[in-house]
């Protein structure tokens, strides 16, 4: 029932899709430049980033490469904790004291923009951002409509986005874990302990350890402490 | 089931729903007695702006609405029984939190059971997967 490019948002495959989609609902709202950027949380410290934009090369701005800015950035800041979009501009960093990262992305075309992140549970989070060289519109309803919109399309695009960008991380892919593995690593989660997880799945505890070790091994963990904790960030557990 | 409620002017509505770390949701339906309207844009606007109502009442509506439910209180961790969960979680044994943290094993180990304890587990793994859902680590 919604318009086209909302349902299609819902069926990406590759990031490349992504990024067309994402261009071409920007055009809509009249911004130009999109970052769609996934971001799953790290086990051991440093998150894992995957974005796509179609800012040109060389243009640094509050990229995630660039950690220190974006530590700073008001606007990654409030995405990063907040569910709700934000329409920034000049004043924005102004009111944060941060006039010259302004200063110095605007002439870029990052004069004002929108963005919106949406945080799931096991620490993922997907945040879309538009920029544009002209402010944005004085009216409040045109804002509103703007940021509804955006809303929208980050819920649409959340799911199929996370997947598509953080489907391809390596370890993820080569975890594989087997049933048999997951289902150990479920009751280690409810903190049973090798024999109890062995009387449940009716194997033996040797059994139920080598299947513990092999996916930890396989997860690239020390213990099944930590692969408890890896199995939960990337969605192989719940 | 569609035939029961319309009678009572649930024919047709918009609904979205928010999921926040630790288990709660958020979910608002809105309902009427008139079929949708035909144009995909304007229903785009109104899914739209629901989502967006949505966006801005959650953590007030979610905080008002389970305020008389005991929702599980977070406890206070002391710095030390975080790093010490924080390193554990890394896959640390005991001993090695207490090289890191420059403590013996033993008090890395009291940090991790006073942890546990607060948080009414009764294993390391337990504990840290509920710090977890509970968002006190991340």
């Amino acid at each position: 029932m919604l318009l086209d490019e909302f349902a299609s948002a819902m069926a990406v495959k590759a990031p490349q899709e992504i990024l067309d989609q994402a261009i071409a609902f920007t055009r809509q709202l009249e911004f130009e430049t999109v970052d769609v950027m996934a971001v799953l949380d790290g086990v051991t410290g440093q998150p894992i980033f995957r974005a796509v934009d179609n800012v040109s090369q060389g243009v640094a701005r509050r990229k995630h490469d660039d950690t220190e800015k974006a530590r700073h950035d008001p606007v990654m800041q409030h995405c990063k904790h907040s569910h709700v979009p934000i329409a920034w501009d000049r004043k924005t960093y102004e009111q944060a004291e941060l006039l010259s990262y302004w200063e110095e992305q605007a002439p870029f075309g990052f004069s004002s923009g929108i963005a919106v992140a949406s945080h799931l549970p096991n620490g993922r989070h997907l945040m879309i951002g538009m920029d544009r060289d002209v402010a944005l519109p004085e009216d409040k309803e045109r804002i509103t409509w703007l940021l509804a919109r955006l809303q929208l399309f980050c819920a649409c695009a959340l799911e199929s986005s996370l997947r598509v960008l953080l489907g391809e991380l390596p370890e993820k892919e080569a975890s594989n874990l087997t049933a048999r593995e997951l289902e150990a690593m479920r009751w280690t989660m409810e903190g049973k302990t090798a024999w109890e997880v062995g009387r449940i799945l009716g194997i033996s505890e040797q059994t139920a350890a080598r299947h513990l070790s092999n996916a930890t091994q396989k997860l690239g963990c020390n213990n099944k402490m930590h692969a408890v904790v890896k199995a939960l960030r990337l969605g192989l557990l719940r | 089931m569609w035939e029961e409620q319309a009678m009572y002017g649930f024919r047709t509505g918009i609904a979205a729903a928010s999921h926040l770390a630790n288990g709660r949701h958020l979910l608002i339906g809105v309902d009427r007695d008139q079929p949708l309207p035909e144009d995909a844009d304007r229903i785009t606007s109104l899914v739209a702006q629901l989502q967006l109502c949505l966006a801005f009442a959650l953590e007030s509506s979610v905080r008002i609405l389970l305020d008389d439910i005991k929702v599980e209180e977070a406890p206070i961790l002391t710095a030390r029984e975080l790093e010490a969960m924080r390193w554990t979680m890394e896959g640390k044994t005991a001993w090695e939190v207490g090289r890191i943290l420059g403590i013996s094993e033993q008090t890395a180990a009291r940090h991790l059971s006073n942890a546990s304890q607060k948080l009414g587990c009764n294993n390391k793994i337990l504990a840290i997967v509920k710090a977890l859902r509970l968002g006190i680590i991340t």
